[in-house]
């Protein structure tokens, strides 16, 4: 049991008053000389055991209801969970928020979703705790919300859900900075959330960072991990995979795949059809998708376009595709754009006529018919006369960028663009882009394990390891693996980056990377350590791997290219729609929170389709243990919420005020006076 | 007439209750002519019986009418008035000393009875006595009819001192015994005995043909128990002293004291003993009257 205002409980010494009292009441006797001494020897004989108990009694009752009255006014609270908290609440209380979709899942019994229940049982919470101020941070907005009093939350349109996968370290950094700043007294952090983990990243790297900077504050900070997480009824989801427009037999369709995805609340999953809704520029057709196990995907599901259909005509338009409704609204629908494809556009900066003949011979060769594909070798001091919107990709074989050079390449790298990097003949000391070249290495190959068995040239050394489940050297989509292991390498170019190893010679000699930005965040800048030339390594004529690496890094790049977008919430090109108009999605969102939510947005200049995290849709949760490893030392408990409860914690103050109304009546009962016994007083 | 003037004698009051004469409920036997009846025949104008003339009877009270009818000789008999015996038995204990506040104290209350009733006998030619007992017979002086025994008696009365504590049933078997004839003993006292003890006392008393009156002399505080604060009571008879919340003892108190004064009316009933409660408060020409009052409606059987 905890207290509110535990300072009262100093009062708890008055308990003694009452027998105090007694004990003066019997040194203050009077004397009295006594000729009826039998019949008081006889009185006191009666009855001794019962009047002593009842004394005792009436003591007690007494006792109980003064240590009632000082429990009720200092207000206990029944919760086990909360600890110590209301001994060391302050007037402020931190919230994270998780805003994410999945907080809009609705709650078994009350018909609220997780967020408007977890913030009306915080409200009260803190109401309940004497909280006057609250800070709240989420990750839509940079700067904390204050609200005066913990009552206007609940209903503060800044705190709806939106389309944001939450972002638990980031908003944990940015409490700490503001606990530092204010110089806050001893504080209690909330964080409300569903536990998944997609919101807390549990990878992340600032997580220590936090962990560490909370501890060497001089304050204590408490934090109150209100998990919402509780396994509800069976939720589906559904997510455009891609969106193209392509030039079928019947003329120009949509090539549509998705994948619908199911988190079951108990049992075992059952096999059902679900009717999806496939809505093109307003005209509505529905696919019925069979479901067998926890998700299915549809691939290249062909819809025939016409003029008639699309305001935007035959060349772009959007779309959304709708499961049927469940316990989570959010990721029921989702939205996409396409257009015409604009032409692959690479840009090659390189005097080696060599490696320009073998990168061009994977650039023009379009994949598919409809996109075409254009490249042009420019020298780096002709990088001013690019257009650089057209850019898909920018393959880059001489010294690294500096100046002018570095800037429009950082620029470029920003909007979208993707930069592969291959090492100039003779590196000199620049560091740019993250990467540094420190000189070429002539590989030994006879060190390989697996040389010999290698086809091709068997003196060359092999790579050793590369990541064939994501990115440039994944598997194809019928899962065959590229045939990276038949390369053939003679030299490469060390050098020194940071970043993720996509293909390796050993485990110092890495092949392949991609360089990482700041915060661990994708960009798309890759770097190879060799070339395609024969003196170098088997590249151009093995050419299958580079073809296929090179067309995956020009698709991304070409995303970029064009007046259509897909994209996630919370990814740069947000930033655009702080000027759009919603096409498609939720009527209610606040213009100037379209950046957070998913819908059809239109710009002066493009058509975006912004969706959720595809993390989203998988349900994973954080485990008790992962959850416990992420706050360490800090002081932390969990707190799981359920949907029925309005408030975390309740006051019992009404039981100490009802025990004390009875200990009152009992003593009044105990201290009546029997019905006395008439004297006879009449003579005779 | 009194010798001299007492406190505890009050002249209108006396010549109050001299209207009333103190008669005995049962035949006394005096040695001179009085107002009380005897058990022995003698030469009052009431006639009793007749009895045979037996050699040596007084050849003058022979009822010649009757030898007329009879042919026999018969003596007329008639019945004799004696004087009585009176004994005052006060208690001088130690608890005979208390009186709440405003009342007079129960030994004050009891010279006022004893002195009034003793001069009221001695007026009417009785022989008066006064025994003062505490845990033993501390004055005793036997009855005699002189007035200057009255004047003794008062002297003593007036000196009495409560202490002590009281032997009152032993006290009362060795008064059964000593008292030589037929007496009226008249007991002042607050009877702070268990009434089971007291009844063989009278009972005793009763035994030896006397007859029997007791004055129970009860404090108004001592019926009513109206304590508020804590008490110590100390006993006046010597005993340990008793600390009692008053609130949670009066009822038990009560009901203590209803069941002793139960008691002790249903023992004077069976040993018929002739019995009176006195409240302190109350003025004791009263008692006094009701007493006297009471015994000319059951005037001394023979």
């Amino acid at each position: 049991m905890n207290f509110i205002q535990p300072w009262m409980l100093l009062a708890l010494p008055l308990v003694a008053v009452p027998i105090i009292i007694h004990l003066v009441n019997q040194r203050r006797f009077q004397t009295v000389p006594w000729a009826a001494m039998m019949f008081l020897m006889q009185a006191s004989r009666m009855s001794a055991g019962y009047t002593k108990l009842r004394q005792w009694l009436i003591l007690l009752m007494r006792a109980l209801a003064v240590a009632c009255l000082i429990f009720f006014t200092s207000r206990p609270l029944a919760s086990g969970l909360i600890g110590l908290l209301g001994s060391r609440s302050s007037e402020v209380a931190i919230v994270l928020l998780d805003r994410s979709p999945s907080m809009q899942e609705t709650q078994a019994g009350s018909g609220a979703t997780k967020l408007q229940g977890a913030l009306q049982q915080l409200s009260g919470t803190l109401k309940t705790l004497g909280v006057q101020r609250v800070v709240v941070f989420d990750t839509a907005s940079e700067k904390p919300i204050e609200f005066e009093s913990p009552g206007a939350m609940v209903s503060d349109p800044s705190l709806v859900a939106n389309g944001l996968t939450s972002d638990i370290p980031g908003m944990l950094e940015r409490a700490l900075l503001y606990v530092k700043n204010n110089r806050t007294g001893n504080v209690n952090v909330w964080i409300c959330s569903d536990m998944r983990e997609s919101d807390w990243r549990s990878r992340d790297g600032r997580w220590a960072a936090d962990r560490e900077g909370f501890i060497s504050l001089p304050q204590e900070v408490r934090f109150q991990v209100l998990d919402l997480g509780a396994a509800s009824a069976e939720n589906r989801s559904i997510r455009i995979l891609s969106a193209k427009r392509v030039k079928g037999p019947q003329g120009v369709e949509l090539s549509l795949s998705f994948r619908i995805e199911r988190t079951l609340g108990s049992g075992a999953p059952t096999a059902l059809q679900i009717p999806v809704e496939i809505e093109v520029g307003g005209a509505r057709s529905v696919v019925n998708v069979d479901l067998q196990s926890e998700s299915a995907e549809v691939n290249d599901y062909r819809i025939a376009l016409s003029s008639e259909n699309d305001n935007a005509g035959l060349d772009k338009g959007w779309g959304l595709v709708r499961c049927p409704g469940d316990t989570n609204p959010a990721d029921n629908t989702s939205y996409f754009v396409y257009e015409k494809p604009a032409a692959r556009h690479t840009v090659i900066v390189s005097d080696n006529p060599r490696v320009i003949e073998a990168i061009e011979l994977c650039t023009n060769i379009s994949p598919e018919q409809a996109i075409e594909c254009e490249t042009e070798t420019v020298a780096s001091s002709q990088l001013d006369s690019i257009d650089w919107n057209a850019v898909a990709l920018v393959v880059w074989h001489e010294q690294l960028p500096e100046g002018r050079s570095l800037e429009l390449l950082t620029q470029f790298i920003a909007q979208g663009g993707q930069v592969l990097l291959f090492p100039p003949e003779t590196p000199n000391d620049t560091a740019a882009l993250g990467i540094q070249w420190t000189g070429w290495q002539t590989l030994d190959s006879k060190a390989k394990p697996d040389a010999e068995s290698a086809e091709g040239d068997a003196t060359l050394a092999k790579v050793l390891q590369w990541r064939n489940d994501s990115e440039l050297l994944g598997n194809t989509l019928n899962g065959a693996p590229l045939p990276v292991g038949q390369l053939g390498i003679k030299r490469i170019c060390k050098l020194q980056a940071e970043g993720t190893v996509l293909a390796a010679m050993s485990d110092e000699l890495p092949l392949l990377m991609r360089i990482d930005a700041a915060g661990s965040a994708k960009n798309g800048v890759y770097v190879c350590t060799t070339t395609p030339s024969m003196r170098d390594s088997t590249l151009a004529s093995d050419g299958i791997v580079m073809y296929i690496a090179i067309q995956r890094v020009l698709a991304a790049g070409s995303e970029r290219i064009g007046s259509t977008r897909m994209v996630t919430v919370g990814q740069p090109v947000s930033t655009l729609l702080d000027a759009a108009s919603q096409a498609a999605g939720d009527s209610t969102v606040l213009t100037n929170q379209y950046a957070q939510n998913t819908g059809v947005y239109r710009t002066s200049d493009l058509l975006i389709a912004q969706n959720r995290l595809g993390d989203e849709d998988s349900g994973k949760l954080v485990s008790a243990e992962t959850l416990s490893s992420l706050f360490g030392a800090l002081n932390w408990s969990r707190i799981e919420v359920g949907a029925s409860a309005k408030s975390l914690v309740q006051e019992i103050w009404r039981w100490f005020l009802i025990i004390m109304l009875v200990a009152m009546v009992v003593e009044a009962m105990l201290c009546m006076p029997k019905r006395r016994v008439v004297p006879m007083t009449k003579v005779n | 007439m009194l010798p001299t003037a007492r406190s505890f004698l009050d002249p209108k009051i006396l010549s109050r209750l001299a209207a009333v004469p103190l008669m005995s409920r049962h035949a006394m036997q005096g040695n001179i002519s009085g107002r009380h009846s005897s058990p022995h025949r003698g030469s009052s104008v009431e006639f009793a019986e007749y009895r045979k003339y037996v050699p040596g009877d007084d050849l003058r009270r022979l009822d010649w009418r009757a030898f007329g009818r009879t042919d026999r000789y018969y003596v007329k008999e008639f019945e004799a008035d004696t004087n009585l015996r009176c004994c005052v038995v006060v208690d001088t204990s130690g608890s005979m000393a208390y009186a709440s506040k405003g009342h007079t104290s129960k030994i004050e209350y009891a010279r006022q009875i004893a002195a009034s009733m003793s001069y009221l006998a001695a007026q009417q030619g009785d022989a008066v006595g006064l025994a003062c007992v505490a845990e033993k017979i501390v004055q005793n002086i036997p009855p005699r009819r002189s007035a200057a025994h009255l004047k003794v008696i008062l002297d003593t009365l007036e000196n009495a001192k409560p202490s002590g504590d009281t032997q009152l049933p032993a006290i009362l078997d060795e008064i059964a015994e000593t008292i030589r004839q037929r007496a009226l003993v008249i007991i002042i006292s607050d009877f702070f005995v268990d009434p089971a003890i007291l009844k063989g006392c009278f009972e005793h008393l009763r035994f030896r043909k006397h007859d029997v009156a007791a004055f129970h002399l009860l404090d108004p505080l001592e019926m009513e128990f109206t304590f508020q604060r804590p008490v110590r009571f100390t006993d006046m008879e010597g005993g340990q002293p008793l600390f009692v919340e008053p609130t949670e003892i009066a009822d038990r108190y009560h009901r203590a004291l209803k069941t002793y004064l139960t008691d002790l009316q249903r023992i004077v009933l069976e040993t018929a003993v002739d019995y009176h409660r006195v409240i302190t408060s109350e003025a004791y020409e009263h008692p006094m009257m009701r007493f006297l009052v009471g015994r000319t409606r059951g005037r001394g059987v023979r």
